[in-house]
């Protein structure tokens, strides 16, 4: 791990363009990139957009396949058991993903701790919603609970978005009684519109157009920072309740086969930074508010070896994963 | 309102966007007949070649490619009796029968008649009634979900071909294979036997691919020679196929309206509208007996739901950024790709976008029209192709299809198993129609009692649905369902007895 970090902070430093030369050098086939979900989702347009940059940095092409399944480990087992020479590649995103795995126990057909992470690329601020005439702010929300209030909407069974919602619990002592479950983040919102539920979590992104319509309110951003996309809404932590952000702030990354070659990982992970960088990259993000980042392939592997860690703390984590 | 409108058609018929509008429909059309290829994968690949034109332009040409993935979704249904996507599968119900019967062409005709003025009639109303169309997005909560799960099951009980109970045991076998998989409820494998591309359950397609396709070309491999036409010279005709559908105008206006309907009901609604069109069709029908049998009122009702449910999946995507359908989520991708934020101003300061999105949907009807009747007597002639040759070609494409729609053996394997439970219901006289909307709906109403279990709290759970204006009414039309056709029945043999 020490040899692949120094490697990583040696090509960032020996630059961009020399790194291009050397990339090319490396002579790169088609890079096949398994998207672990369906065609048209969040996921996917990341990677359609901001891979065939870094292959281009790269002297190459990318071909895109959808393999969705198991809860995206289907497309992650695949990219997992294949060639560790660069021309295989996953995106996923943390900590969701150690959550899904993490709640397989033994049955996870793949063990996402020993990828080759080449790095982030993009990331999702969760946010906590209500419906306007329910709460404002976190302490509204805690009022409404106490108050007899009992359900809180998630939009995933079993994923990030459902486990926040249980440590917002245990942590802050949000008091609900029931978490229902629906399928993804626009049908949350639909719920929280429609006041069948009077709250719930899910990404910045899913719920911009709702808010825009003023029948739903962020009422705080539950990263370590506020999302870009509500600079005015405060975070839990401002507002005085525990930050939640190793589980509040989703990062998208993008990882290769267990033993990927150093120097092929050190080129790819320099053409991806050169990619996110790019004009073409960063005026797609602030057109779609798409948030778009770097983080370099070591960090972006702490991370995940910290979101293991952060849900196996989880006490009554057996519990949410219905084992 | 109408300056707009007037803003929005100058635009939507510029030369250039009428080409868009061609050139979409023709590569939706391509795809959406290919089945496992589908509308929302040709879209999401149009997607990224938007990039550069207005946002208008944008949205015409993936709209011509929506409604053309639409239409040419029954093509395949019709043919080959494989649904191209999921809300084509009711178009094979009558669809194929006429094939069957030499009317090929007929019934391509029939489709594009009332798939195009589906699009159109469904583009008119939403226009005006929008603003209606966002309050009922709004009243369809998981109660109501719930209650539309149970009248697409009730459904069964109108369309079952021959013995009812053997109807019912096909549709509760087909919600009990649609529980393979986690439970969304307690996030507990069932039925998976361990195996993890079971875990993501069912996947409906290979599911129609199975049951529709691979059956069919087993039992037609059953018989000796022939083609699928029963009478080798006879195609059926385009003029005979427009009078057909202009004779059922009423089941057309009823099957739009269902389709506007429920296409605004977000995720779920389009896949149940062509189901509830067919079943409405067929229990108001004087001859409801050759529904299932080649009646061209089937196919105008499923066909009809199915396109107009394009103008209603736009009403949440546009107004909430809630996506009505597959395919609407992927336009929401577009619209954000080109800078434009769906929200309720799409229905105020934006809604010139709006109309021009809209009026797409109308020229992709009008291109259905023109388009699918031009070609009607080419793509009906593919009934005449020999057994011989046809069978190994279908199956050829159901298994490339059940592969690409993972790249996962397991489809295809799913494909063929599914192939054999229909095969084995088609010889023992049961319906797989009844299976199919098991296998569609079981979750649906699974899923949304629970919720429903979870909001009532220590309500009485029938009351708390009974207590929901909408869920009333739905609870009604599934007691017209169910008890219509006993009561009829019974009327008319009180008055049998009177009169003799």
């Amino acid at each position: 791990m020490k040899l692949k970090a120094a490697v990583a902070i040696g090509a960032l430093v020996v630059g961009a363009s020399a790194m291009q030369v050397a990339a090319q050098d490396l002579r790169w086939r088609t890079i096949n990139v398994i998207v672990p979900v369906g065609a048209g989702g969040g996921s996917d347009t990341y990677a359609r957009t901001i891979l065939p940059v870094m292959a281009d940095c790269l002297g190459t092409n990318v071909a895109v396949r959808n393999v969705p399944g198991d809860g995206h480990l289907l497309g992650i087992g695949q990219a997992h058991r294949s060639n560790p020479d660069g021309h295989t590649i996953t995106v996923f995103n943390l900590p969701a993903i150690p959550i899904t795995q993490l709640s397989r126990g033994e049955d996870a057909q793949v063990d996402i701790r020993d990828m080759t992470y080449v790095g982030t690329y993009g990331s999702s601020t969760l946010v906590l919603y209500a419906h306007p005439e329910a709460a404002e702010n976190i302490d509204d929300l805690m009022a409404l609970y106490e108050g007899g209030e009992s359900v809180i909407g998630a939009q995933d069974r079993v994923g990030g978005g459902e486990v926040i919602t249980h440590v917002m619990r245990d942590q802050w002592g949000l008091d609900w009684q029931e978490l229902v479950v629906y399928d993804g983040g626009a049908q949350l919102v639909a719920a929280i519109l429609r006041q069948e539920v009077p709250g719930g979590v899910t990404t910045d992104a899913s719920g911009q157009s709702a808010v825009g319509s003023g029948q739903l309110l962020p009422i705080a951003s539950l990263g370590a920072e506020r999302s870009p996309l509500y600079p005015d809404v405060p975070t839990a932590e401002e507002q005085g309740y525990e930050d939640l952000s190793a589980l509040g702030f989703w990062l998208r990354t993008v990882a290769a086969p267990p033993g990927m070659d150093e120097e092929r990982l050190a080129a790819m992970e320099a053409c991806l930074e050169e990619a996110v960088n790019s004009d073409q990259i960063q005026e797609w993000s602030e057109n779609t508010g798409n948030p778009v980042m770097f983080v370099g392939a070591e960090a972006t592997s702490r991370s995940a070896a910290e979101a293991f860690r952060i849900i196996g703390e989880i006490p009554n984590f057996d519990e949410i994963a219905g084992n | 309102m109408f300056e707009a409108l007037g803003a929005a058609a100058a635009v939507t018929l510029q030369p250039d966007n009428i080409w868009y509008a061609i050139l979409g429909f023709l590569i939706g059309a391509v795809g959406g007949a290919m089945p496992g290829i589908g509308g929302p994968l040709v879209l999401t690949l149009m997607m990224p070649f938007t990039i550069g034109m207005s946002p208008e332009s944008a949205m015409i040409l993936l709209i011509g490619a929506y409604t053309g993935g639409q239409y040419a979704g029954s093509i395949p249904s019709i043919l080959i009796n494989t649904p191209g996507n999921s809300s084509s599968a009711a178009a094979v119900f009558d669809g194929y029968p006429l094939a069957k019967q030499g009317e090929g062409v007929t019934a391509i005709a029939v489709s594009a008649t009332a798939s195009g003025i589906g699009s159109i009639l469904g583009g008119i109303l939403l226009i005006l009634i929008a603003p209606l169309l966002m309050q009922l997005v709004m009243l369809f909560g998981s109660p109501e979900f719930f209650m539309l799960g149970v009248v697409g099951l009730a459904v069964i009980v109108s369309i079952s071909r021959g013995s009812l109970l053997k109807g019912l045991i096909a549709g509760a076998l087909g919600a009990l294979v649609a529980s393979i998989g986690t439970s969304l409820i307690r996030a507990q494998p069932r039925y998976t036997m361990g195996i993890p591309e079971l875990y993501d359950g069912i996947n409906l397609v290979a599911a129609f691919i199975g049951v529709f396709a691979v059956a069919e070309m087993m039992r037609l491999a059953g018989q000796r020679g022939g083609s699928i036409a029963a009478a080798l010279s006879k195609t059926g005709s385009r003029i005979k196929g427009i009078w057909w559908t202009l004779k059922e105008w009423w089941t057309l206006l009823k099957s739009t309206a269902i389709g506007i309907a429920l296409g605004v009901v977000p995720g779920e609604g389009g896949t149940v509208a062509a189901f509830v069109a067919y079943g409405e069709a067929k229990r108001s029908s004087k001859e409801p007996e050759r529904y299932g049998k080649g009646h061209p009122g089937g196919l105008v009702a499923a066909d009809a739901a199915n396109n107009s449910v394009i103008s209603g999946s736009l009403v949440p995507t546009l107004a909430f950024g809630i996506p009505g359908s597959n395919q609407a989520a992927i336009l929401l991708a577009a619209l954000m790709l080109h800078a434009v934020r769906p929200g309720p101003d799409m229905f105020g300061a934006d809604i010139q976008l709006t109309y021009t999105m809209i009026l797409a949907v109308i020229v992709g009807g009008v291109a259905t029209l023109v388009l699918g009747l031009a070609f009607a007597k080419q793509l009906g002639l593919l009934s005449l192709v020999p057994t011989a040759i046809l069978i190994p070609c279908v199956i050829v494409v159901s298994m490339l299809g059940s592969y690409v729609l993972a790249f996962n053996f397991m489809l295809t394997l799913q494909a063929l198993v599914f192939g054999i439970i229909g095969y084995t219901m088609i010889r023992f006289g049961f319906s797989v129609v009844p299976f199919i909307l098991g296998l569609i709906l079981g979750p649906l109403a699974e899923l949304n009692l629970s919720r429903t279990v979870q909001l009532a709290g220590d309500q009485n759970v029938i009351w708390f649905i009974l207590q929901r204006p909408l869920s009333m009414i739905l609870f009604l039309i599934i007691l017209v369902l169910l008890f219509s056709d006993p009561i009829k029945r019974l009327l008319k043999s009180l008055r049998q007895r009177r009169n003799s």
